[in-house]
């Protein structure tokens, strides 16, 4: 656990402008994945196509997470905040990696 | 799987000494079946045998359109055609099952001298096996012909499954089926419950998920995506692959003791098979 | 020697997926993963389709004689099992929670 806040910090304190850049490109390719995030699957993203409606829409991320780790964390492993939720825990399952979840919570954090 | 039914058993008995609670299957079904008719309104509690169409206007009419000229007619004039046809032996599937066949509402049932519960498919395979004849595949094929005949010709009977309170090892197989259905699985991390309970009617892409309550009314189904007849074991094999989780043996115990806590749920409605489906 | 090849399954599939990184054959690695997955399949009846592909993978990566991914993914294949394992542990704890009331 440690470890992927350690990588949450890194990743915001010393990462630079075209590093994120590219971590956002890379983590909205992830999230549309299929067979990745597949994150289109529950939620609503401008832009994207048969979008689902069980999880709240992707929007306004930062006013919503002011707090990037806790974002990270939500996506980790969401059913320690809400057991009842039906969101997947990409990282305790490892349905996607550490690294994969740094570009995500990038992308995110764009929206 | 003994150990782990015990395990639920005492743990339920635990719960309810030490709670002073007594959450038994009456009491599930009481407050599952108020749950959707408290999330849909608009639908007629009967209604809930159809499936998602009774929660989807907008699709409803293409349906009822679909079930005019149903794609399982086939499989039923196929079903009658083999549940008459004589066995080696002479005999056929009606010395089993009356000449009609219209048993729907016998099962799943619970087998006190074998503890175990048996569905309609296997009490099928069991008749053929005691009769020398070869075994149907659980899945797809001929079996979902069989049952579509049967189902046919029970359509109207009352879903009334039965969990005898002079065997604990029935309660223990059905509490066995309702952790299997709020217990999250596969990799993706979903319950039944998630999508045909907590969110059922919202989207998952282009899709809505169907309520729970209905789920076992109305097999074997004749499904669009399948382009061809599947039985239940069938369905929750697919469902379980989409979440990643490894399905279960068609007709084995885990199967079997979910369908017994599906169908329960939904006594008092008709059985309605076979039907149409996305 | 049939026992003792066992043994070091049974060992290996009670070691997480780090403590065993060094030893033993990746063979024995992968079949350590395999005996994992059937048990906690056994103990818990979760079981999941990625695990089981992560397993095939490596068996295929082993027969091309790629050693290092084949080795790579049986301990792929040992974290999923463990997390499977979690998922049943915390299942346990708060599956009622979603029961009607």
């Amino acid at each position: 656990m440690k470890k992927e806040l350690l990588t949450a910090l890194l990743a915001s304190a010393l990462v630079s402008p075209l590093a994120i850049a590219d971590a956002v490109k890379q983590g909205k390719e992830l999230a549309w994945s299929r067979k990745k995030g597949n994150c289109l699957t529950c939620h609503m993203v401008e832009g994207g196509q048969q979008t689902g409606n069980s999880g709240p829409p992707l929007m306004s991320i930062k006013a919503r997470y002011p707090d990037k780790a806790a974002l990270r964390e939500q996506i980790w492993d969401p059913t320690k905040r809400n057991p009842l939720t039906n969101m997947p825990p990409f990282g305790r399952n490892k349905i996607l990696t550490e690294a994969e979840i740094d570009q995500v919570v990038e992308y995110l954090y764009s929206l | 799987m003994k150990k782990i039914i015990g395990s639920a058993l005492a743990g339920t008995l635990g719960l309810s000494i030490a709670f002073g609670i007594s959450a038994g299957p009456v009491e599930d079904q009481i407050a599952f079946q108020k749950y959707y008719e408290n999330r849909f309104p608009d639908t007629p509690t009967e209604d809930f045998a159809n499936g998602v169409y009774s929660i989807l206007p907008a699709a409803r009419e293409q349906w009822e359109a679909i079930e005019e000229f149903p794609p399982y007619e086939l499989a039923i004039e196929a079903g009658e055609e083999f549940y008459n046809k004589p066995f080696a032996n002479g005999k056929s599937l009606a010395d089993c099952f009356g000449a009609d066949g219209a048993v729907r509402n016998q099962y799943p049932k619970w087998d006190s001298e074998r503890g175990m519960v048996v569905t309609m498919e296997l009490a099928i395979n069991e008749c053929l096996t005691a009769n020398g004849e070869k075994p149907l595949k659980y899945k797809k094929g001929k079996i979902t012909e069989v049952t579509a005949f049967m189902s046919f010709n029970s359509r109207g009977q009352k879903v009334d499954v039965k969990i005898p309170s002079d065997d604990p090892r029935a309660l223990a197989a059905y509490e066995n089926g309702k952790e299997h259905f709020y217990t999250k699985r596969g990799q993706l991390n979903f319950a039944c419950a998630d999508c045909h309970l907590l969110t059922a009617g919202n989207l998952y892409r282009a899709d809505t998920t169907s309520p729970g309550f209905g789920h076992g009314t109305h097999w074997p189904v004749f499904r669009s995506k399948w382009q061809s007849m599947g039985t239940l074991h069938r369905r929750f094999g697919g469902c379980h692959k989409n979440i990643r989780a490894n399905p279960y043996k068609a007709q084995g115990e885990e199967y079997r003791n979910l369908e017994y806590f599906v169908t329960y749920m939904s006594n008092g409605l008709e059985f309605n098979g076979p039907a149409a489906r996305k | 020697m049939k026992f003792k090849l066992k043994m070091l399954i049974v060992g290996l599939a009670l070691t997480t997926s780090g403590a065993f990184a060094g030893n033993g054959t990746t063979a024995e690695h992968i079949e350590a993963a395999t005996a994992a997955y059937k048990q906690v399949a056994k103990d818990t009846s979760y079981q999941w389709t990625t695990t089981v592909r992560t397993i095939k993978a490596a068996r295929k990566a082993l027969e091309a004689g790629d050693d290092k991914a084949a080795r790579k993914l049986a301990h792929q294949a040992m974290d999923l099992v463990e997390a499977t394992r979690l998922q049943a542990k915390i299942e346990g704890e708060t599956w009622q929670m979603r029961v009607p009331k």
